[in-house]
């Protein structure tokens, strides 16, 4: 399972769904190589829609900058390996 | 203005929109260093969220791969300099 150990950077998830989404993240690299970024944001992203919801959006790779507004206690960034992760809800309201 | 080129890699927006997307990006580049991403993303997203309304998400970077859910007509995905640009207003169902 996980190669290495996940680093939390920020987040104002729940601890269970910090874990899911580290665990979720590990997954896709291993069905994926480390630079089908896409392939690893859809992957997570996916499960997050099918178990919390629709409307998660996913960011990944090893340069990038966001700035974005998200619903409360569903934001996470995160980095495993060489790359970062950042999970969020998006809102649209 | 436009110092160089804005190439569109891939949108669903109207063509005004898409100008003021690339307006906005150049404008970025003008007051924030090239690797600043999280301010040349700010200032987009927040021109955005002030004209279009709020919900707007955005993405600069040189190496990033996404994937989201977006409402329609309102994702554009473009070059310009050396960053690539990704504005989308997100959306929390499915139409």
């Amino acid at each position: 399972m996980l190669e290495g150990k996940a680093m939390v950077k920020e987040t104002d998830m729940s601890p269970k769904m910090q874990i899911h989404a580290m665990a979720s993240a590990s997954q896709a690299l291993d069905l994926y190589d480390v630079y089908d970024c896409i392939s690893i944001a859809a992957h997570i992203k996916k499960e997050f829609d099918s178990v919390y919801g629709n409307g998660w959006q996913c960011v990944v790779g090893s340069n990038f900058g966001c700035y974005f507004t998200h619903s409360s206690g569903t934001f996470i960034y995160f980095a495993l390996e060489t790359l970062n992760f950042l999970i969020f809800k998006g809102t649209s309201s | 203005m436009l110092e160089g080129k804005a190439v569109i890699e891939d949108t669903d927006m109207p063509d005004k929109m898409q100008i003021q997307a690339m307006a906005s990006a150049s404008e970025a580049l003008d007051l924030y260093d090239v690797f600043d991403c999280t301010s040349i993303a700010a200032h987009i997203k927040k021109e955005f969220d002030t004209k279009y309304g709020s919900g707007w998400q955005c993405v600069v970077g040189s190496s990033f791969g996404c994937f989201f859910t977006h409402s329609k007509g309102t994702f554009v995905y473009f070059t310009l300099e050396t960053l690539n640009f990704l504005i989308f207003k997100g959306a929390s169902y499915l139409i």
